[in-house]
């Protein structure tokens, strides 16, 4: 049976309750010397309370666009051109700056991709701790860094940023974010790459926890699957600028609908031998973003004619939100 | 000859001290030593913060070493041609507002290679094709180019000086799983037609697994435990190693319980054996002697009191 198409920004419903978090049909674009490049396009989703949704995609196919565009932080050069964004009953493109700045003061935090450049590299870290979280005292500062495994550097918060690792800046942006802040919703872009196996369970863990014991309601960027099949109710797949799937975790890796997610799953590492060569998916996505029809369609194992012509709208697969022509079909 | 061998090499950073007491000493790298056979890769593991770019930097002379020795094909003096550097963000290491074309131009320019004008145009498309990329790349600035296509063109930056040795810190971290299999898949390749050897610094435990021949366990400044890379990531012998590998995510299973006890601090490194603290194998001894590198049965280097007490089949993982 062929399902039936939705109409074009068809969110996925969240299973969990109502939505905290909403999202319809965002679009975000870039201004640059090549002309307009849209980053983000028609991309609808709903957030539960307590819920975590998992974001996994091409490199490029515009997750921290998205999540900056939430936070409305997004660089000078780059806007929201369509959509709508609604946040515990507020209208947050409707809000004006300063209300959108205390909301991101403690209801909406980010952990950025890329610590570095977030932190300023001329002040010590201890200081711009206790700017991000005023009245911070030292039992409290303890328990912060503790749980992020970083209690080692207590006595030493008077270097700068270039004074410590890559991975011990990055959870101190976890620490602030997470757990100084205490957000109801928190964007956590690809928080533990930079992690070994140990601190990043003891960082997941610790997220999970906030989760179970505050209600803490995430979205979390990862190209880890093992990572984002732990800590995962939902995942959504981007491709392009599009959500092009989004499924309940378990249906997503056991019953993957979209040819790239497909095609992403069979790319994993240590299904191959040592030293042989490792799957990948042919072709680029470089310039995907500017064709008509499905952004996938040139490096789709199961294109088809339509494929290149016409961008297929989202389609409800059992519990799995589909944007391709053939979803639902037996591939 | 090794491509890269390396005595007893420590960094100790000197730190201010909050209000006015003594500066004290960070031991980010503690005495490790190590060799690359020549076409051969070491991947390093080990806990953030434990000292892994600590040693990529010293190795590529970007840090001066506190104690030891670096010899690159036995030369103990600074060559930056022969080994270079590819660091894992290839957007804070390449100039935004510059074109690719400059990008692999600066190294021959700093390095005064083919110095005719035609010469050095054709060695940059050259570089270019030897990393899978085309011509119409060149005009291009980093913002315009996919993450993987800029670490692409990091890893062809550190190729133009014809460097013999690789020193690889995470090449791979935040790049999908397809793109990161076209790197995994050049780095190979590239290594067979270049005859390069690979130093590999990743908290990518299947990455290590596929690529190298050889692993080092990092843990606190120190090895705990080096060898042959197949053997020891499917029977790690340390109770260190066993832990980090345990944790490593996988569909379908919750969370590793994380290791007891606070990570110790790299300024008061602890007595005995710096893992003791959060070993689950801990005795007494261990806060007392610190145990050296011992080879194992198999050839490999442990670092532990008890290694012979982990060496059963029914104890290994
Ligand atoms: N310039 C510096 N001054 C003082 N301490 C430093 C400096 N650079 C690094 N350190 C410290 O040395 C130790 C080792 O740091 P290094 O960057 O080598 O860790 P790493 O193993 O690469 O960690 P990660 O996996 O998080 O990148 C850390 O405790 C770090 O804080
Ligand atoms: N500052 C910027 N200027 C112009 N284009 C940008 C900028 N930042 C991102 N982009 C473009 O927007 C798209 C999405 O990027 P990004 O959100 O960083 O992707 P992801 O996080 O999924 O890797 C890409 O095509 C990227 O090149
Ligand atoms: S020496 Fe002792 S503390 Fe160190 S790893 Fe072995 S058992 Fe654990
Ligand atoms: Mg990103
Ligand atoms: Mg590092």
């Amino acid at each position: 049976m062929a399902p039936e198409p939705k109409a074009g920004g068809a969110a996925a419903p969240s299973p969990a309750g109502p939505a905290l978090l909403s999202v319809r049909d965002l679009a975000v674009t870039f201004r640059t010397r090549d002309g307009e490049v849209p980053a983000v396009r028609e991309v609808s989703f709903d957030l539960a309370r307590g819920e975590i949704l998992g974001l996994v995609g091409e490199s490029g196919s515009g997750k921290s666009t998205l999540l900056t565009a939430l936070m409305r932080m997004l660089p000078r050069n780059a806007g929201i051109t369509a959509g709508h964004i609604g946040f515990d009953g507020t209208d947050l493109l409707a809000l004006r700056e300063d209300g959108m700045r205390r909301l991101r003061g403690d209801r909406i935090g980010l952990i950025p991709q890329r610590p570095m450049t977030s932190l300023s590299p001329t002040t010590s870290v201890g200081r711009q701790l206790r700017w991000h979280l005023d009245g911070l005292d030292e039992g409290r500062l303890k328990e912060l860094l503790g749980g992020v495994g970083l209690g080692a550097v207590l006595d030493r918060l008077d270097s700068y940023p270039f004074e410590f690792s890559g991975g011990q800046l990055q959870r101190l942006l976890i620490a602030v974010a997470a757990l100084g802040k205490q957000p109801d919703l928190l964007l956590a872009d690809e928080p533990t790459t930079t992690l070994d196996a140990t601190v990043q369970a003891q960082v997941l863990r610790l997220l999970l926890e906030l989760r179970d014991r505050v209600g803490l309601t995430m979205v979390f960027v990862t190209h880890d699957l093992g990572v984002i099949s732990q800590v995962s109710d939902r995942i959504g797949v981007m491709y392009a600028g599009r959500l092009v799937e989004v499924a309940p975790a378990r249906e997503l890796f056991d019953a993957p609908r979209h040819p790239y997610t497909r095609a992403l799953l069979e790319a994993i590492p240590g299904r191959h031998r040592r030293g042989e060569p490792l799957r990948s998916i042919p072709g680029t996505v470089t310039g995907a973003n500017r064709l008509p029809g499905c952004p996938f369609a040139p490096r789709c194992a199961a294109v088809v004619d339509r494929c290149h012509e016409e961008n297929p709208e989202v389609r409800e697969v059992g519990e799995s939100l589909v944007r391709c022509h053939r979803a639902g079909e037996d591939l | 000859m090794s491509a890269v061998r390396a005595e007893d090499l420590r960094k100790h950073y000197r730190i201010r001290s909050g209000r006015g007491g003594e500066d004290r000493v960070v031991h980010a790298v503690d005495g490790v030593s190590f060799e690359v056979p020549e076409g051969r890769t070491l991947a390093i593991i080990g806990e953030s913060g434990c000292g892994k770019s600590t040693i990529a930097r010293m190795l590529v002379r970007l840090a001066e070493p506190t104690e030891g020795r670096i010899l690159v094909h036995g030369a103990e003096g600074v060559d930056r041609r022969a080994i270079q550097l590819v660091s894992q963000n290839p957007w804070s290491a390449l100039n935004r507002r510059k074109s690719i074309r400059h990008a692999l131009e600066q190294p021959l320019a700093v390095h005064g290679l083919y110095p005719d004008k035609a010469a050095r145009a054709a060695r940059v498309r050259e570089l270019l094709h030897l990393v899978g990329l085309t011509d119409e790349y060149l005009g291009r600035r980093p913002g315009g180019v996919s993450g993987g296509e800029l670490q692409r063109v990091t890893v062809a930056r550190a190729l133009a000086v014809e460097p013999r040795v690789l020193v690889l810190d995470e090449p791979t971290a935040s790049l999908d799983v397809s793109v990161k299999a076209l790197l995994v898949n050049l780095l190979l390749d590239l290594k067979r037609r270049l005859g390069l050897s690979y130093v590999l610094i990743t908290h990518e435990i299947d990455i290590a697994r596929h690529l190298a021949d050889e692993v080092a366990v990092m843990y606190l400044g120190r090895f705990v435990e080096t060898g042959d890379a197949e053997r020891i990531f499917s029977a790690p012998r340390h109770p260190y190693t066993r832990a980090l590998l345990a944790a490593v995510p996988g569909p379908g299973r919750e969370p590793a319980a994380p290791l007891q006890g606070e990570v110790p601090s790299a300024v008061a490194p602890p007595s005995g054996c710096r893992f003791h603290t959060r070993c689950p194998m801990a005795v007494d001894a261990c806060a007392r002697t610190e145990p050296a590198l011992e080879p194992d049965q198999d050839g490999r280097l442990v670092a532990c009191l008890r290694a012979d007490e982990l060496l059963s089949p029914a104890e290994t993982v």
